[in-house]
């Protein structure tokens, strides 16, 4: 039986940093879409947030997530897209936060539901993972994706995405 | 070099009317795990049940970890006669809004127990991540899908997409 899950394309951050991870002209012949990401900021803090897109949008998303910080989980709803969390330049060195979303139907003509992991772990006391529900209210279908830290930051050198199709 | 792992679809069904119950069957044994992605429509907000090999003894069990948007909490049940999906991230009767994806281990062997693990999203409602058991050591050979419940009213809508596909472990 034929392989179904196909490498679309990878991003690898070089030594210069990247203000924002694109994928574009995503083609539109698989059913799903897996974006798989392994990345850190140069922010001063712990942690940052990563900014998703959709066909260069960041508007018309809607979330609902749990939240697990090493001492208790809680849930929260949000609009921002916002939704994922990277260890940034005061968390352990080398140490890479990861991030995994699934788009089924991405060329459909129906809204967008996906599903949405991300993790930030670091040798420190308080790191954050989260399971999301996703929602883009747009019934385009989904060519480009941009992945960004929420500041204006940069993805690290190592920094990695890897765009799955799926058959 | 070591093989590449595969992923291929097995099978796949698009509604483009209602139905009571969505079946796969026949699933070959020839791979190592199961992953299901459901895209449900509902009648109205119904949940997502299953039976494995059309077994309604009650020997399914499970633990839900949910985030409402508000809450976080979990539930369990235990010998019930049909395995559940769904709490918080339902499908509705909205095409598009909703989403699972269930990864099934091991599915084929004879000598253990079956246990799955399931990301049910709807971003209006909830969050689900859940574990699964179906108390049987027998192979996995079909899937049915019911909203609701297998005895209830509620039908699948048009517009419901479930696909299955086999994971094919690497070798040397």
């Amino acid at each position: 039986m034929a392989l179904q899950l196909y490498k679309i394309a990878t991003v690898e951050v070089g030594s210069a940093g990247a203000s924002s991870i694109d994928f574009t002209s995503i083609p539109q012949g698989y059913t799903d879409l897996k974006l798989v990401l392994s990345g850190r900021t140069n922010k001063a803090q712990p942690q940052e947030n990563i900014q998703l897109y959709f066909n260069t949008s960041n508007s018309n998303f809607s979330f609902k997530m749990i939240i697990g910080d090493g001492s208790a989980a809680a849930s929260y709803g949000t609009s921002n897209s916002q939704v994922a969390d990277v260890p940034a330049s005061t968390m352990t060195a080398n140490t890479f936060g990861n991030m995994e979303i699934y788009i089924p139907n991405y060329a459909g003509s129906n809204n967008k539901s996906f599903s949405l992991d991300s993790v930030d772990e670091g040798n420190q006391t308080t790191v954050y993972s989260y399971l999301t529900a996703g929602l883009w209210s747009q019934t385009a279908a989904i060519t480009g994706i941009k992945i960004a830290p929420a500041g204006a930051n940069n993805f690290v050198q190592y920094s990695t995405a890897i765009l799955y199709g799926i058959l | 070099m070591a093989k590449t792992a595969t992923y291929s679809l097995i099978a796949s069904t698009t509604l483009t009317g209602t139905s009571a119950q969505i079946d796969f069957n026949s699933i070959p044994g020839t791979f190592t795990d199961l992953v299901m992605v459901i895209r449900g429509v509902s009648n109205s907000n119904d949940n997502i049940f299953y039976r494995f090999n059309g077994s309604s003894s009650a020997i399914y069990s499970r633990t839900d970890l949910y985030g409402t948007g508000t809450t976080a909490a979990s539930i369990r049940a235990t010998s019930q006669t049909q395995g559940r999906l769904t709490n918080y991230g339902y499908p509705s009767s909205t095409a598009g809004e909703q989403n699972t994806i269930w990864h099934i281990m091991d599915y084929a062997n004879t000598t253990t127990y079956k246990t799955s693990l399931c990301r049910s999203n709807r971003a209006s409602s909830g969050v689900d991540a859940m574990v699964n058991l179906f108390s049987s050591t027998s192979a996995i050979t079909s899937i049915s899908l019911a909203t609701n419940t297998f005895t209830g009213t509620a039908n699948w809508q048009s517009g419901t997409t479930v696909k299955l596909y086999g994971i094919q472990a690497g070798s040397n």
